[in-house]
């Protein structure tokens, strides 16, 4: 086959003009939240292998975390029974607290926004190229996962599902140059945009001039993009610079999960909004 | 036929593994491209392009990237292999490291030229720190694999001489 191509070179021509108009045409194909039909065998039987590799990397990590954890264990013993007292003291404190916030929900009427359905899952691939931050996860629409849901972990926020296959799905993480969430500084309640930055800091976009952030801040979700409630960690001020006539601070932030170690994550199963559902629905016709 | 399928998958799962060993400072070799481009050295322009073009396909639909685009470098990569392969005789590893630098330098800025396309590409960084770093680990990584296969070859023909 490979000769009878080489000696028509017309052919060689023609596949090379169909393959321009395929990659014209792909970015429609990579912005559906769903797999091809084409795609999915692949994506499957990668997977699948991709699978294998991590549950190796996983038992071999957790065999060498119980001998690493070994060493040392008086110390750390020591050290956690202290811990353990200032925590006692500490959690009788924070019940009071807490007992008085229900009071106050209860008294309010509010209902607790950040109570959200979740599935867990494991990570078990990362994107093959180095120009952009995604990883793949082994839940798929069979467990309920759609796209445009929020990842996390109990450290803060990883990213979110951008498209899905029965047993996997694609994750966007925050770091990725695409990469958008709503966030709000904790201090002053500015919100903006958190995209993703050059190397492994984030971004935040349009706090306007006159907020009074600074270095040390907590960015936390808003929950204005629907794919997460409001209040997770996203990040920590590293920098601000506020240019001279400029209209936004410009402003940089250290993400608070690690997102290079990061292996077993959270899937919030936010309501989708009408027209994701729909362009699913559409798909499956 | 049925072995050279399953080291295709084998190769395209490890290159986006968890378990990937050779990731140095978040910097992922790109074991599709050295394959590719050896590839086409070893089997000819033709072979290579096309089996350049496949892989690429598989990674494209693996990675989040807005466009199919490993489709065409790697076609290119491979047909490169085919053309230099025809040309040189016996040029010796290092040179090979350098052309597997080069075209892994071609491609990135490739890459960086669609994502610039698109509005998203970072001058400098990308370059600097994307784009050069994964050029140099191919290079040395493509190198050692050339270096390792005239070997088992050589080995090979001894064995039968």
């Amino acid at each position: 086959m490979f000769r009878f191509i080489a000696i028509n070179k017309k052919i060689l021509v023609a596949f090379l003009l169909l393959a321009g108009v395929f990659v014209l045409l792909s970015p429609e194909i990579k912005e559906t939240p769903r797999y091809f039909l084409f795609e999915k065998p692949f994506v499957s039987a990668i997977n699948l292998i991709q699978s294998g590799f991590g549950l190796i990397f996983i038992q071999t990590s957790t065999t060498w975390d119980i001998y690493a954890d070994l060493i040392g264990v008086k110390e750390e013993n020591q050290r956690l029974i202290e811990e353990n007292k200032r925590l006692r003291s500490e959690t009788a404190s924070l019940k009071e607290k807490a007992s008085a916030y229900d009071r106050l929900i209860q008294l309010l009427k509010v209902k607790d926004s950040i109570h959200v359905d979740y599935t867990v899952a494991s990570i078990i691939a990362k994107d093959p190229t180095n120009w952009y931050s995604s990883a793949v996860i082994n839940k798929g629409e069979e467990d309920g996962i759609r796209p445009n849901m929020g990842v996390i972990t109990e450290d803060g926020v990883v990213g979110r599902i951008v498209k899905t296959a029965p047993h996997y799905s694609r994750v966007l993480l925050v770091s990725d140059r695409y990469s958008a969430i709503a966030g709000a500084i904790q201090r002053t309640q500015d919100e903006g945009i958190v995209v993703g930055g050059e190397g492994r800091v984030l971004m935040l976009h349009y706090i306007m001039i006159d907020s009074e952030i600074q270095d040390g801040d907590v960015v936390l979700t808003s929950g204005m993009d629907g794919a997460f409630p409001p209040g997770i960690v996203i990040g920590t001020v590293n920098r601000v610079e506020s240019p001279k006539n400029a209209l936004f601070h410009s402003i940089e932030l250290i993400p608070e999960v690690s997102l290079s170690k990061v292996r077993e994550v959270m899937v919030l199963k936010t309501p989708q909004p009408p027209e994701i559902e729909m362009l699913l629905k559409e798909d499956t016709k | 036929m049925f072995a050279w399928a399953i080291f295709v998958l084998l190769l395209l799962a490890f290159q986006g593994s968890i378990l990937n060993p050779f990731v140095i400072g978040g910097i992922r070799p790109d074991f599709v491209l050295i394959a590719v481009y050896l590839f086409g050295l070893f089997h000819g322009d033709i072979k290579g392009g096309f089996i350049g073009a496949a892989l690429g396909f598989i990674v494209d639909i693996l990675s989040a990237g807005p466009v199919y685009y490993n489709i065409f470098s790697k076609f290119f990569i491979g047909y490169l292999g085919g053309i230099i392969g025809r040309w040189l005789q016996n040029p010796g590893y290092l040179l090979h490291a350098g052309l597997i630098f080069t075209v892994s330098l071609l491609q990135g800025t490739g890459i960086f030229l669609v994502l610039m396309f698109f509005g998203v590409a970072r001058f400098p960084g990308d370059l600097v720190s994307i784009a050069i770093p994964q050029s140099i680990l191919d290079g040395v990584l493509g190198g050692i694999a050339y270096l390792l296969i005239t070997y088992r070859r050589r080995e090979t023909i001894s064995r039968w001489t």
